[in-house]
């Protein structure tokens, strides 16, 4: 072992973390190197100095109490946030169920429509106020225009576009 | 405590204390409800870490405080502890980051020397005392990340691999760290000594 890897090693031996070989090969060291085995005794002083000179403290009883208060505290708040939580998720789950279910009713009633109309035998005009509940008309236009246009242009806008054939309205497979 | 004897005693104890580690992890598990688990909890705990974070921070009051944010990241954390973890280790890992982020908050107003308090037992005489003070003072001469390793590994006198589990350092950063945090503290002492007692070591 080198003095240097013997330097390095000081604090491994001091504290009991070299392996049993190191420790042997450090005790062999320290023996025949007189300034390793000085530098070996003034950590070791140091470290007897700093564990006599600083004991274990103890803290004051009120740091306890505080803490107990606290916690109190805190445990109040947890149940205010575990109440908060419930009533926001049930909030939730409630509207997902209200607007869900009345997207599904608004789906069955554009199939009755599209049903009605492709029932017609003649074609016919198909209005807007034809095919909407006045709440639909109030409510969503936007998307039945767009699902209906696509299938049969059946709410298309007064005449045909420019340059475009008039459009014939329902009963046309 | 005294000396390399009083070293060795302390790491058997600690090596024989393994089913009280194991009754802390119990205790841990208990504590978040049962408030006299809770209570047994601190009386275990309350010596080593408030002496550490006392060591950190030199200064009492700052160290009640710390204290007080350590045990309720303890409490708030307990349902995170993992098992097979130390618990005074996983403590002792709180404190440090508290204790780390303390002083890194402080470091815009430094506490005067004579802030530092050296708490007095019934039996604690006043040469004593002074020598506390003086040792404290030397403490607080080196950066806190060699502080905390000097505090664990010579004072606290933990095992490597459980600094390295405390700190999230690698077995070998934690060796040199602490090598190098004693050659620290030595320089200070040595330089305190030399230009005679009391605030020269600065």
């Amino acid at each position: 072992m080198t003095c240097k890897e013997a330097r390095s090693g000081i604090s491994a031996y001091l504290d009991g973390e070299l392996a049993l070989d190191a420790r042997r090969e450090f005790d062999l060291h320290v023996e025949v190197c007189a300034e390793c085995g000085r530098e070996l005794d003034s950590f070791r002083a140091l470290d007897d100095e700093f564990r006599r000179g600083l004991p274990e403290l103890e803290p004051h009883p009120s740091v306890f109490a505080r803490v107990v208060e606290m916690r109190a505290h805190d445990r109040v708040w947890l149940v205010r946030w575990r109440l908060a939580w419930i009533v926001g998720t049930a909030a939730v789950v409630f509207l997902s169920a209200f607007f869900g279910m009345r997207q599904i009713e608004i789906g069955r009633q554009q199939e009755a429509i599209l049903r009605e109309i492709d029932s017609f035998q003649t074609p016919r005009r198909v209005t807007n106020v034809f095919a909407l509940s006045r709440f639909e008309q109030r409510n969503n236009p936007f998307v039945y225009d767009k699902r209906v246009n696509s299938r049969r242009n059946t709410f298309a806008p007064a005449g045909p576009a420019q340059g475009e054939k008039p459009v014939s309205y329902g009963g046309q497979r | 405590m005294g000396g390399v004897a009083s070293g060795a005693v302390l790491r058997e104890a600690s090596v024989a204390s393994v089913p009280v580690e194991a009754t802390l992890g119990e205790l841990a598990r208990r504590a978040s409800r049962d408030d006299s688990a809770f209570r047994e909890l601190y009386d275990r705990i309350k010596r080593p870490i408030y002496s550490f974070l006392y060591r950190m921070v030199g200064h009492r009051g700052e160290a009640e405080e710390l204290m007080q944010e350590t045990l309720m990241k303890v409490h708030r954390n307990l349902g995170r502890l993992n098992s097979e973890e130390s618990f005074l280790g996983w403590c002792f890992s709180i404190a440090r980051n508290t204790a780390i982020s303390h002083l890194r908050r402080r470091k815009a107003v430094p506490e005067p020397l004579d802030e530092i308090s050296e708490p007095t037992g019934p039996f604690a005489n006043q040469a004593a005392t002074e020598v506390a003070i003086d040792l404290q003072r030397i403490l607080l001469e080196i950066p806190p990340r060699y502080r905390s390793m000097f505090v664990l590994g010579v004072l606290e006198q933990r095992e490597y691999a459980e600094i390295a589990r405390i700190t999230g350092k690698s077995l070998a950063a934690v060796k040199t760290d602490i090598h190098r945090a004693r050659e620290m503290v030595r320089d200070v002492w040595i330089r305190f000594y030399d230009h005679g007692r009391g605030g020269e070591a600065r």
